[in-house]
């Protein structure tokens, strides 16, 4: 067969095959019935593949728009407790940036808010990244008007400068090209617009989307900082190093500030990664595979209905084919010719699969976020039209080869022999086509529970009991500039006011202030140790979640107390800081005993113990769906860490967006230059969140529906053809005295069998599935066996439903007209 | 030109060996028409069929133009077939889905010859037939006596030394009937050999011997 194979392939390309493809198209012409179908069948499964192609395409495999994108890098710490993606302190930074020869350019960079207040307008936020100057330089891209900052600008005092991106240019300064040299009131000061990047520089899948870049101007006391660790590193290779070369180079770097700085540095090394693969989410491209998966099933399940369908049609052909055979025709010619239909069904269908994944790559990409962006854009480019042209190709191939194959097995003497049906290796193609059968219904058994198990589990994260009540809760953020509130106590006056104010608005409950808001996960992490108890290794620490809140974060957030109790304002000035813990946290370290009254402290900093005043249920973060079970967490007081970024959570009785614009106007009241962002319904931020997940939850089920379709379709023409097949056998059951549940029990049990089998192949797939979902998404409840049950039951169902339209047909064969047709 | 020497042709079945021929010894030469005529199930297809190199499982000796078909294998055998075989079938056997021309290009696409040479020489066969105003239709637009006209002018294009017609006249009005056997008879006059089965005596008279089978065995 192999043999075969490359011989027919060879053919393909040959002139002969040309002619066979115009009567290819003038044969499907005369049969549109089945052409379509073929079409619509091949149009959606190449479709909704390429469409999925698509996407994995624009998040993981399109090449970053800068130069030369294979040599940057990614420059992250790693930690003792195995963490490989860490920020790094300035400090260190400047040393690796000082010291290594195996890169051309290191860059730092934080994403940051600047409060724009653009004139006789109310104050915006512009989303900014704060640089140093060699961010352009390792990146490669010039800019499309002015310049970028040079290192001179890179320094307080002389960082008064902007660099805009062209959406941010185009939206808010609509397009100005006098924008160059012009002033702009920002955070409180004026800078000047230096230039504006260009298009493709406005690239969200590293960083989200930014509006403005500003020089990093570390001061003096910054370049000493080897404890803080908050800037992300990227770098360029020096030509011809690799990307061992450079580790190996960084990671004797870090080994020798280990040695000099072990209070801050011990334990710690280097992690270098191309820089195209470090902004990648692990589970988002783990489920986009998955996604891909299954769109294959869908294929799949396609390419065996086609098959069947083709087998179908040779049995009508048969006569045709041993004419051909006795004209002179060999096994190729016959092969060939069989192929160039399909072939031509496949290109139309990829043709039409690509424009509808075209439709689907808007519909799709209009609900996906990317980054913080609200719509992800889906370009078809070469890589996903060669995709789409492989997958044609392969579909082809698929449901045309066998057909074709076994068509050109005729048995010429006994095709033409006059009163025979003309089948040919009817045994065989009869037994092909029930496998192909049992294999749709285990692939559509897999696509089913993959959907349903998402599907289901989703649901049941997103009603889960959070520990806290997101219900009628109104959102926002403020980021405080530092020129106006540049102290503790001003920060504090302002919380002070605020709360004040937005406690008076009508229908407001509670309000309260916090670091961090529980949807996706507390965003500061430390280290601590318990006091009296043995000291692990530097380094070695535990973690916990820390959230600086207000006295009113637990009511306010319904979060239960379990022992002891929460903040009062009188813990704000007491000598001893006060923390409150979540219940693991408790269990983990003080298990049969009360935890309030112990005290942790962070291991550089053992004179300034924390003791522990209460213990709360834990948060479970509504969006998080990598985090299987609770960290530890803690809370300190926000009046005694003031933070320049901050959180509002008010509860109302009021429907809580009708609260915004009295929030916005509060806070206008307050500070007038003070942007408000993000106000929304926390219900509302959960939805976003999970939006994402949604929209593939809703694909999947599609392609559930559309593999469930098909393999009912599959299974209906199998039945059909076999009725069609046994017309006269059971004419002549009826005339022998057969009852109509007899031949109905006949034919159901043919069709019923072959799907029985095919489930029970596919419970080994859900099995898989089911697995598979667990370590994807950890945080996801469980599989249920009910999901599996009601899906099996569905199909069936559905099974039952396709082989009993054949099966009443054949009960109303009338023995009489059967027999003459003979 | 064919020689058979005990050729048996037979299915094994459970109850016992079930021998559709046997013991056939026949030789055709060059020039013949031979009739082979008989009873429904008397063999008559199942012989042209292995004449025609269709069947390969058979046993004993068979000669065809001097080459022992019966050790040739499957490859040589073809090779042997569309060299020198032309078939008639009783129900004409035009491909539904291409016109005259086509139908009458379709055994010299298979022989690899070049299109420029197919189609002189399909013009050809269709001024010798007197189908030219027929090239565009499809069979469908034929009656049945034209379309076993094409069938015979499709059998011969590739120029074979033999014909093999299975009940070629079989559905055709007695008109037509008589008119393909006259066709059959010029070619026969212009060297053709003919091996025809037919049921019908009237068109046994055309050919130049009978050869007539029963159960399986050649009783004359």
């Amino acid at each position: 067969m192999i043999s075969d194979l490359r011989l027919a392939l060879r053919s393909l390309l040959s002139a002969p095959m040309l002619h066979d493809l115009r009567r290819a198209l003038r044969s499907l012409r005369k049969t549109p019935g089945f052409t379509a179908i073929a079409l619509l069948t091949l149009a959606l499964g190449i479709g909704l593949n390429t469409s999925m192609f698509s996407v994995l395409n624009t998040l993981f495999l399109r090449t970053l728009p800068y130069a030369d994108p294979d040599g940057l890098v990614r420059v992250y710490r790693t930690g003792l407790r195995g963490q490989t993606q860490l920020p790094h302190a300035p400090a260190n930074f400047a040393d690796l940036r000082a010291q290594s020869r195996s890169l051309t350019h290191l860059a730092a960079l934080t994403v940051t808010r600047y409060n724009f207040a653009p004139p006789g307008q109310p104050a915006l936020l512009l989303r900014g990244m704060n640089v140093t100057a060699d961010f352009f330089p390792v990146l490669g891209i010039s800019p499309a008007l002015g310049r970028v900052f040079g290192a001179e600008e890179d320094q307080p005092g002389r960082d008064r400068v902007i660099v805009l991106s062209h959406s941010c240019w185009l939206t808010r300064f609509g397009a100005d090209p006098a924008i160059v040299g012009r002033d702009l009131r920002l955070d409180g000061e004026n800078v000047t617009v230096l230039g504006v990047m260009p298009p493709r520089f406005d690239d969200a899948r590293l960083w989200g989307p930014v509006d403005a870049w500003r020089p990093m101007a570390f001061s003096a006391e910054n370049l000493q900082n080897r404890g803080g660790n908050f800037l992300t590193v990227i770098g360029r290779r020096k030509p011809g190093v690799t990307l061992n070369a450079a580790q190996a180079e960084l990671s004797a770097i870090s080994a020798r500030l280990a040695i000099a700085y072990p209070a801050t540095n011990a334990l710690t090394g280097i992690n270098l990664m191309p820089l195209a693969r470090s902004g990648e989410d692990p589970t988002i491209r783990t489920l986009t595979w998955f996604t891909l998966g299954l769109a294959g099933c869908v294929l799949l399940i396609a390419c065996a209905n086609l098959a069947n369908l083709q087998f179908a049609r040779n049995l009508l052909r048969a006569r045709e084919n041993a004419v051909r055979a006795a004209l002179g025709a060999t096994r190729l010619q016959l092969i060939r010719h069989s192929l160039a239909e399909s072939l031509v069904l496949a290109l139309c269908g990829g043709g039409l699969g690509l424009l509808l994944t075209l439709w689907t790559n808007d519909a799709l990409g209009s609900r996906l976020q990317l980054n913080g962006r609200a719509s992800l854009e889906i370009p078809p480019d070469f890589r996903v039209l060669g995709f789409a042209f492989a997958l044609t190709a392969f579909t082809g191939l698929a449901f045309g080869l066998l057909p074709a194959w076994l068509a050109a097995r005729v048995d010429v003497s006994d095709a033409l022999k006059q009163g025979t049906r003309g089948g040919t290796g009817g045994r065989a193609q009869d037994g092909i086509r029930r496998t192909l059968i049992v294999a749709e219904f285990a692939l559509a058994l897999v696509l089913l529970s993959g959907a349903g198990f998402f599907i289901r589990g989703l649901e049941r994260f997103a009603t889960r009991d959070l520990g806290w009540r997101a219900e009628q809760a109104l959102t926002a953020s403020l980021n405080l500039p530092a020129r106006k509130y540049g102290t503790d106590d001003a920060q504090r006056a302002f919380y002070d006011r605020l709360e004040t104010r937005l406690g008076a608005l009508p229908g407001v409950e509670r309000v309260a202030l916090a670091t961090s808001l529980p949807f996706s996960g507390y965003t500061w992490s430390q280290r601590f140790v318990v006091e009296g108890r043995a000291d692990p290794a530097p380094g070695a620490e535990p973690l916990r979640a820390v959230n600086v809140v207000s006295v009113g974060f637990f009511e306010t957030l319904g979060l239960g107390l379990v022992e002891g109790r929460t903040f009062a304002p009188s813990d704000a000035t007491n000598s001893d800081a006060r923390t409150v813990i979540n219940e693991t946290m408790a269990k983990e370290y003080w298990p049969g005993e009360s935890a309030v009254g112990k005290r942790i402290a962070h291991p550089s900093n053992r004179a300034a113990w924390q003791e522990i005043i209460g213990v709360v249920r834990d948060v479970r973060f509504a969006t998080n769906v990598s985090e299987a079970r609770p960290r530890l967490q803690t809370y300190r007081m926000i009046t005694r860490e003031p933070d320049s970024r901050v959180s509002i959570i008010v509860r109302s009785a009021l429907p809580p967006e009708a609260l915004a614009d009295a929030l916005r106007r509060a806070v206008a009241e307050i500070d007038p230059d003070l942007p408000v962002q993000d106000i929304r319904p926390a219900l509302q931020t959960i939805e976003s969140g999970l939006a994402n997940f949604a929209a593939l939850g809703a694909l999947l089920a599609g392609f559930a529906l559309l593999g469930l379709l098909l393999a009912a379709l599959g299974i209906y023409g199998v039945i059909a053809g076999f009725v069609a097949q046994r017309t006269r056998e059971i004419g002549v059951r009826l005339a022998l005295g057969a009852q109509v549940r007899d031949v109905l029990r006949l034919v159901l049990r043919q069709g019923f069998t072959l799907a029985l089998i095919g489930t029970g192949l596919g419970l080994f797939g859900v099995f898989a599935v089911g697995r598979l979902l667990a370590s994807m998404l950890p945080a996801l409840p469980a599989p249920e066996p009910a999901t599996a049950a009601s899906v099996i039951v569905l199909l069936l169902a559905t099974a039952l439903l396709a082989c009993w339209l054949p099966a009443r047909r054949a009960s109303k064969v009338d023995p009489m007209v059967a027999l003459r047709s003979e | 030109m064919i020689t058979l020497r005990n050729v048996e042709k037979v299915y094994p079945l459970k109850g016992g060996p079930f021998y559709a021929l046997r013991n056939i010894s026949l030789t055709i030469n060059e020039g013949d028409f031979v009739s082979i005529m008989g009873n429904s199930g008397s063999g008559k297809s199942t012989l042209l069929h292995i004449l025609g190199l269709h069947d390969s499982a058979w046993g004993g000796e068979y000669t065809l133009l001097g080459e022992a078909v019966h050790k040739l294998d499957k490859k040589r055998r073809f090779e042997l077939q569309k060299k020198h075989i032309g078939f008639v079938f009783q129900s004409y056997h035009l491909l539904d889905d291409l016109t005259v021309y086509e139908n009458l290009e379709i055994p010299l696409s298979y022989r690899d010859i070049p299109k420029k040479e197919r189609e002189s020489v399909v013009c050809d066969v269709l001024d010798k037939f007197g189908i030219v105003a027929k090239k565009d239709l499809y069979p469908s637009q034929l009656s049945g006596g034209q379309q076993q006209l094409v069938g015979v002018a499709r059998a011969l294009i590739a120029k074979p030394s033999l014909i093999l017609a299975d009940e070629p006249t079989g559905n055709l009005h007695s008109d037509q009937g008589r008119e393909i056997m006259k066709l059959f008879k010029q070619l026969n006059a212009e060297g053709t050999t003919i091996v025809q089965v037919t049921h019908s005596a009237e068109n046994a008279t055309y050919g130049t011997r009978i050869v007539r089978l029963a159960d399986g065995v050649m009783v004359g």
